[in-house]
């Protein structure tokens, strides 16, 4: 190369550089300006994150000093049907894995959330309403509140009292003696309450009441006092029980016998160690056939049966009991008017029973579609995670509520009077029973702190949900007709705009605490699940993500995670830089709004235009000629010229032509490219969320091409970047995230050349005018 | 950025106090003042069964609300129940909304109305006790967008009236 040339390259570097400096020097002239600390959406998350240590190293595993405590159960409990009461003796051997001695212990009393005393239902602010009915202006104005919540009659040591304390929601236990690390400490609680109605109080448990019949199926949960969690990271998790924020719960194993009035039909977390004592030969015989069934349920207690047992009140009682290994939790159900099916299923190398209960006011929509749910989220799930590791998984009806525990959980989805139902209530029943016996998964297995992240297992959870609703109806196209896809309510996209779009004043991050967001149903279920759904489809890949999301459900599998490993595993095991991502989602309001602002079309000449010349002054070159170079013209500027258009860039700038004959040879001319089209296409983003620029551009022979510029594209300018296009054919439209993948909010930006869209409003109207 | 011709949907659902995942009762209305026209628009989305119940229960037994079947008498009940719990003002004067027309999109009934000759305004009024005849819990959320601005108002039954300025 001659070193003219090299001195002309030069100059050019030297040209972008200078254009910068000039520009930046005339903003300066204004005003002199402030520093700023480091605000780039792609730094990392040193501030926001905890720091690595040996519990929780930096790939997001447990670290070699990880441990937790645990809390083994023996309980005893009866229920009285005749009062709605609940009474037990439970015995706890709490172990102290941590490091530290701990001289008190904190128990979790959730009843007491429903306490006449409690503290609840004075956290939120009401008015005085200008309307009432009048049976709803009694129960707020002139009913006595519920007497609800633990009594607890005795907190002791092998028969000698403990001194203990009461605070709301939780009770402190004062250890006689430290409890050094290692060691276990054992200790009885006896405690009975007041069961309440779940349908009018909307508990996470209590019982529903059938004045038909005149009995009660009951769903019982947080009904024993249980040990909160010790950790690294919190100390003792002994934040009060409002009711938004769900719980946090250490592992143990449970030995459980419950003592219920002999003709009820009762399951519960763990395995049923006593079958012969409360299944009759016939319910025996059928379960034997059920653990063959793996393609159908067996009812084992049948419709016309349950129809029957609710008749009579047995005086009798019977004990069923339960042991469960590894469970955080513990939960049953029983009532006389239970219909029972299982079905067997298959889940890796081992076999886990899928089992449904619901009262006769379930059907047809349960048996139809409990037991297929519950069988399909088990083999979804596991296919996603790890396989399921408990024995079985239990979806029970109970009215309008839907909630999780380990292995048991209570779902709605309740048919009209006369059996009829809508699709919402249908697919509002699978869909909740998804979710719930998802739970198992997520905080159930993979055991988060509720009470702190309600996002940790709801989000994860609801993300699990869609794909496993998705493959459900790809699975039973005929369950889900005349739809197409199973209609999920979470997950899309674009179902989560209006949220985010929405007033600021009702917005708040992902981490945030369940007690302190106004809607929780987007914050901790719907953002998030959308939020993974995006990084699997759109920004990592299914591939790349499901390994990650995977490591990360196996490394903290029985164990307890916090936002912090999450991220960092989804790291780790991907190689994807996603700081920028959790920052935007997960810790800030922002949204997604990218949209198309320009598009340039230039063509080339060797004329030196107004502009080149202006750039070659400055460098004291006041005679183009003297150089070498290509310029560009804007079509439509005063200096473009009609004829351009029809010429290609080697007859408009000869130049070009030039520099090729001499520095290539005829065959490697002839394999070069000579784009007729230049297009510089600027893009603008005022949403403050970083995302991947998805771009279709359509040409005009009706061929299109799809780009996606990496999210990194705006590390530099968060607000707008322009891209080159060179081209042969002519471009005629540019579409922002054409398949709306991003959760972009304002798709009236997303078009080049912009269309004029009327509004729904509008369209509605006109359609409605045709009719 | 060009001006939003979009009106706002935000489905905001309600806190599901006391567990993990719970039917909800929650209509949402959207309000657009279209300028050029001097109209508002106005779409309200309610779930569908919800809706029905409440015409059965308040009106007649064989309102049934279902896609693609033409029941004038369904229009002629929506209109009037809508009349009487979804109300706009402006300078105290209550405006008259003309019913347009419905359509049905998943578990949803999507109505939409329109009042006419609406002269630029800076305060507008609205009370709204949809469905609150059936369901106590029921949350009604307006949105009212003129201009490149949208407000919002979260009505309940503590509180079925509220005025939004701009």
């Amino acid at each position: 190369m001659s070193k003219f040339k090299i001195s002309v390259n030069l100059l050019f570097a030297l040209f972008s550089l200078a254009v910068f400096a000039q520009e930046k020097e005339e903003e300066t002239a204004k005003e002199p300006e402030k520093g700023h600390v480091n605000q780039n959406k792609f730094q990392q998350l040193y501030q926001e994150f905890s720091t690595p240590n040996q519990y929780r190293t930096a790939s997001g595993a447990p670290g070699p000093a990880y441990y937790q405590n645990t809390a083994d159960y023996e309980m005893e409990v009866t229920l009285n049907d005749k009062e709605q009461k609940l009474s037990g003796y439970e015995t706890i051997t709490y172990t102290n894995n941590s490091p530290e001695e701990l001289t008190y212990l904190w128990v979790q009393l959730d009843q007491n959330v429903r306490a006449k005393d409690s503290k609840s239902p004075l956290r939120n602010g009401n008015g005085m309403a200008p309307i009432s009915r009048p049976d709803s202006f009694v129960s707020d104005h002139m009913t006595e509140p519920f007497d609800g919540g633990f009594n607890i009659e005795e907190v002791s040591k092998k028969g000698k009292p403990l001194k203990y304390t009461i605070h709301q929601t939780m009770m402190r236990v004062d250890l006689p003696e430290p409890l050094e690390s290692g060691d276990d400490f054992e200790f009885s609680i006896k405690w009975w309450y007041n069961i309440n109605d779940h349908v009018v109080n909307r508990g996470r448990s209590g019982y529903e009441y059938f004045p038909e019949d005149g009995n009660y199926a009951y769903v019982i949960a947080q009904f024993f006092p249980r040990m909160a969690v010790y950790n690294d990271v919190e100390g003792w998790q002994n934040q009060q029980f409002w009711g938004s924020g769900e719980f946090a719960l250490p592992f143990g194993d449970y030995k459980v016998k419950i003592t219920v009035p002999a003709d009820h039909i009762l399951d519960a977390t763990g395995k049923l160690q006593n079958r012969k004592d409360v299944f009759s030969k016939k319910m025996m015989n059928r379960y034997e056939q059920a653990k063959e069934s793996f393609d159908k349920p067996v009812l084992i207690v049948t419709e016309e049966e349950a129809i029957e047992a609710e008749k009579d009140f047995s005086n009798e009682t019977k004990t069923w009991e339960f042991e469960a290994e590894m469970v955080r939790d513990f939960a049953f159900t029983s009532s006389r008017k239970y219909i029972w099916d299982m079905q067997n299923v298959k889940i890796g190398d081992r076999e886990v029973m899928a089992v449904s209960l619901y009262p006769k006011e379930g059907n047809p929509l349960w048996e139809e579609y409990s037991t297929k749910a519950v069988a399909h989220t088990l083999k979804s799930y596991s296919a996603h995670t790890f396989d399921y590791p408990y024995h079985k998984a239990i979806s029970v009806h109970a009215k309008n509520q839907g909630m999780e525990y380990p292995m048991i959980c209570w779902n709605y989805g309740r048919p009209n009077e006369d059996g009829t139902y809508t699709d919402r209530t249908k697919f509002g029943m699978i869909s909740v029973i998804i979710h719930e016996v998802g739970h198992n998964f997520f905080p159930m297995i993979v055991n988060s702190d509720e009470r702190q992240w309600g996002w940790m297992d709801e989000g994860l959870n609801s993300f699990v949900e869609y794909m496993a609703e998705q493959e459900f109806g790809k699975k039973y196209p005929e369950a889900i007709a005349p739809l197409d896809n199973y209609p999920s309510r979470r997950g899309e996209p674009t179902k989560i705009t209006s949220y985010m779009k929405g007033s600021q004043d009702h917005i708040a991050p992902i981490m945030s605490n369940p007690e302190n967001v106004y809607q929780l149903g987007n914050n901790a279920y719907g953002k998030p699940a959308t939020a993974l759904n995006i990084l699997r489809e759109t920004v990592m890949g299914k591939e790349i993500f499901d390994y990650a999301f995977k490591t990360y459900s196996r490394r903290w599998m029985f164990k307890h995670p916090t936002p912090e490993d999450f991220f960092r595993t989804m790291e780790d095991a991907s190689s994807v830089d996603l700081d920028w991502f959790w920052r935007g989602w997960f810790y800030t309001t922002d949204y997604v709004d990218i949209g198309v602002k320009d598009v340039k079309s230039y063509f080339v000449t060797d004329e030196p235009t107004a502009k080149g010349k202006e750039i070659l002054a400055r460098y004291g070159v006041s005679d183009p000629s003297q150089v070498d170079a290509v310029y560009v013209v804007e079509e439509g500027s005063e200096e473009f010229k009609e004829e351009m258009k029809n010429k290609s860039p080697l007859e408009n700038a000869p130049t070009l032509k030039e520099y090729m004959m001499d520095n290539f040879s005829e065959t490697e001319r002839a394999s070069m490219k000579v784009p007729n089209h230049f297009y510089e296409i600027t893009f603008e983003k005022p949403g403050g969320l970083v995302m991947p620029l998805i771009v279709e551009y359509e040409y005009k022979d009706g061929s299109t091409e799809r780009v996606t510029y990496p999210a990194q594209i705006w590390r530099k300018n968060d607000a707008e970047v322009s891209r080159v296009m060179a081209t042969d054919k002519e471009l005629v439209k540019v579409t922002v995230d054409p398949d709306m993948e991003t959760a972009d909010v304002n798709t009236a930006n997303n078009n080049w050349p912009q269309e004029d869209t009327p509004n729904d409003f509008e369209k509605f109207k006109e359609n409605q005018a045709k009719d | 950025m060009k001006i939003q011709k979009f009106i706002f949907l935000l489905l905001i659902l309600p806190t599901m106090a006391f567990t993990s995942a719970h039917k909800f009762y929650l209509s949402v209305t959207e309000v657009n003042y279209a300028s050029e026209q001097k109209s508002l628009q106005i779409i309200t989305r309610i779930f569908v069964d919800d809706f029905q119940n409440l015409l059965q229960k308040r009106y007649s037994k064989d309102l049934a609300l279902i896609k693609g079947e033409k029941n004038p008498r369904v229009n002629k009940y929506i209109t009037r129940y809508f009349s009487e719990k979804l109300k706009f003002s402006i300078e105290n004067q209550e405006l008259k909304m003309n019913f347009i027309g419905k359509r049905y999109e998943d578990d949803l009934i999507i109505c939409y109305f329109e009042i006419p000759n609406v002269n630029e305004f800076k305060t507008i009024s609205v009370s709204n006790s949809l469905l609150l005849d059936l369901f106590e819990e029921q949350k009604n959320l307006v949105h009212i967008t003129k201009g490149s601005e949208t407000k919002s108002k979260m009505l309940l039954k503590d509180n079925t009236e509220g005025s939004i300025s701009f």
